[in-house]
């Protein structure tokens, strides 16, 4: 503003007033206030019934319940997001919920946050819960936490499982390791290999022993706070990286960056990067290899991966599907094969055209693994 | 930054020097060998030997290999079977390994080509590289492999329905209705330049033919594809040992980069890995042309794919 004026001395048209910090910060909230209306966290729907699952070391998590319309047609299925997210991914508005479609189409849903995200509990080590969790946390607490609140609630002995990205990495770790319970599942854009020479890989490959040992990336925050920018910039970083705005609208994406994301553990971000640099889908302490364990899985799975994934390459997601053993389909969902739109990372959960495209798809896999 | 132009200027206007000749096979067809070497001949030049796609002639290629040449390569562009002015009627793909790259390994040692680097691409690459141990004669020193497949799978629907007609890929990138689907599996790329993408399009891609193209399919069906020798590409690729430098196109809808990132866990030589997207700051999302012809694809992949070569 100061240039322009300075630019148009005397027209009338620009007078020149000196932009004071109060006056910058007044202009930036009004412009992040008037474009921000969109972003406003939508209420869950009246059907949606919260639970806490507690875990076995202390931790309750939050999970909520979606009741299948009519009569149910299979068993309850889990939906788990991905890393720096949470359960808004599966339920994120009105229009943009796979955990409303499959209640619609007569599964009873279920969404989680995993631990230290969402509405779960976060780390308090003065309340026992140490600042520490890993990804191995996730699939030794979370996930038979989750699966015997499920049990509890529906009655059922077996619950399917919907994993996006590290939320399928979860299912993969929990199944190599003997996990039981789950009946059929799917995985969307859920990499079991990471170190593909991008410069991504390198860089966070290099970097990943670096993390400390305790404490979590405010990446909610940063996503919450670029909200707002998202779309200054046509083809920015956050564009290439995620979805396909043929895909996915803007404010969508917007919407999902507001309240859809999460804080990431370093103990997490450690074990996730190090696959990066060895290539390794391991535990913690590398003494368990899950991918090499993934070939005496049986549970039947369905591997999804999208043409334009930039988060989990398709080779990566194709490494996985590689790996299982027992009953496995391999889905990519492209134009050249007949989907409405290309798919990055995130167009998978929260695409326009995913429902068609991704997730009938999944049910369809899902129905047709029925234990009788 | 005057100084770099001034270099590009030169190396531009250096004159290139092409010759073609044909090679005749132990089967008794004549196939290509395009050879690109600056006019006035440079001490300890090393040799690149291009096998492009099954079907994919010159076009794709030439403006690369002047480039090449110009670098100081004494660059080789094999067309075999399929490929460009090289018709055969109902041609198999397991001729390439046991006719065509035999004779195309002679034409070189005649030539004085004791050893080569090869950069292969796509499936007609692969086939290459499961000769490079035994039909090209031992000559091929290291590799730029192009997303060549390992575990082949059925690339798309499309690309199926291409071929279970025969390949018909001449024309359909010219065709107005033809030209999204000639992306869509081919590609070329938003940033080529236009002439030499009109010219890849236009007829850079010969149709396979309902042999040829039924023999791709099923290789893809079945993940293998047996040769004249009993052995098969999977069974040659599992004592594959070239130091390689593969890239990953990750918007290739022909041979995409998950059929090709398996070949690191059967090679017993170290295998590079470079995908590339916008993603990662690249030009572009690569794709199975623009690889070739993209603008950017000298400084996304060839400065160090040509490093490799060099054996920098």
């Amino acid at each position: 503003v100061r240039e322009l004026a300075r630019q148009r001395p005397g027209t009338g048209t620009f007078r020149a007033r000196p932009l004071t910090p109060l006056r910058a910060s007044a202009l930036v909230l009004a412009l992040v206030l008037t474009g921000c209306a969109h972003l406003r966290r939508q209420p869950l729907p009246p059907e949606a019934e919260p639970h806490r699952a507690k875990t076995a070391d202390g931790w309750e998590l939050a999970m909520v319940r979606y009741p299948a319309r009519g009569k149910a047609t299979g068993r309850p299925v889990i939906l788990v997001h991905g890393i720096a997210a949470n359960d808004r991914n599966m339920d994120l508005d009105d229009e943009h919920s796979m955990a409303r479609w499959f209640a619609a189409r007569g599964r009873e849903a279920w969404t989680l946050s995993l631990r230290g995200t969402g509405d779960s509990d976060a780390a308090n080590p003065r309340e026992g819960r140490a600042a520490d969790s890993d990804f191995d946390t996730y699939w030794k607490e979370d996930v038979p936490a989750a699966l015997a609140k499920v049990r509890q609630v529906s009655g059922a002995t077996q619950v399917d499982w919907v994993g996006h990205s590290m939320g399928g990495m979860v299912l993969y770790a929990y199944l190599a390791q003997g996990g039981t319970g789950i009946g059929a599942g799917a995985t969307l854009g859920t990499p079991t290999r990471l170190d593909f020479g991008t410069g991504t890989d390198r860089l966070l490959g290099t970097v990943s022993g670096a993390f400390p040992k305790t404490g979590a990336f405010p990446s909610a925050l940063g996503a919450a706070l670029a909200a707002p920018f998202q779309g200054a910039v046509d083809d920015g970083p956050f564009q290439r990286l995620f979805y396909d705005p043929q895909n996915t609208k803007l404010e969508v994406w917007q919407r999902l960056m507001a309240y859809g994301t999460a804080d990431v553990s370093f103990g997490v971000a450690r074990q996730l990067t190090s696959m990066m640099r060895d290539g390794r889908f391991t535990s913690g302490d590398g003494g368990f290899d899950f991918r090499a364990a993934m070939k005496d899985i049986k549970t039947p799975l369905l591997v999804v991966a999208g043409r334009r994934d930039r988060i989990a390459l398709v080779p990566a997601v194709r490494d996985a599907y590689r790996a299982l053993g027992g009953s496995k389909e391999w889905l990519l969902v492209s134009v050249a094969n007949g989907a409405k739109a290309e798919y990055g990372h995130m167009d998978l959960v929260i695409g326009e055209h995913a429902p068609r495209d991704v997730w009938l798809p999944v049910l369809d896999f899902l129905e047709r693994h029925q234990a009788p | 930054v005057s100084l770099a132009v001034a270099l590009s200027v030169a190396l531009a206007a250096l004159p290139v020097q092409v010759s073609h000749r044909g090679v005749r096979t132990a089967d008794g067809v004549t196939v290509g060998l395009v050879r690109y070497s600056l006019a006035a001949p440079q001490p300890n030049q090393r040799r690149v030997l291009i096998v492009g796609e099954l079907g994919h002639g010159r076009a794709l290629w030439d403006g690369f290999a002047r480039t090449l040449a110009r670098r100081g390569f004494v660059v080789y562009l094999a067309q075999l079977r399929g490929q460009g002015a090289t018709v055969v009627p109902a041609w198999h793909l397991r001729d390439w390994v046991a006719n065509d790259l035999p004779a195309v390994a002679r034409a070189l040692e005649e030539d004085g080509a004791d050893q080569v680097g090869l950069i292969a691409h796509g499936f007609g690459g692969t086939l290459a590289l499961v000769s490079a141990g035994r039909e090209l004669g031992g000559m091929v020193t290291r590799v730029v492999a192009l997303s060549t497949p390992v575990e082949a799978q059925v690339s798309s629907r499309l690309v199926a329905s291409y071929l279970k007609d025969g390949g018909k890929f001449s024309g359909l990138g010219t065709d107005p209705g033809g030209a999204a689907l000639f992306q869509l599996m081919l590609g070329g790329g938003p940033r080529a330049d236009p002439e030499a993408l009109q010219r890849f399009r236009g007829g850079g891609v010969n149709d396979l033919g309902y042999v040829a193209s039924a023999e791709l399919l099923e290789w893809m069906q079945a993940g293998d594809l047996a040769l004249a020798d009993g052995s098969t590409v999977l069974g040659r690729l599992k004592g594959y040992g070239l130091p390689t430098w593969m890239v990953l196109p990750l918007d290739d809808g022909f041979a995409s980069s998950e059929m090709a990132a398996p070949l690191r866990e059967v090679s017993r030589a170290p295998v590079t890995m470079r995908a590339l997207s916008r993603a990662e700051f690249a030009g572009e999302d690569y794709d199975h042309a623009s690889m070739v012809l993209g603008s950017r694809a000298g400084a996304d992949i060839w400065r160090g794919a040509l490093r490799f070569l060099e054996g920098r």
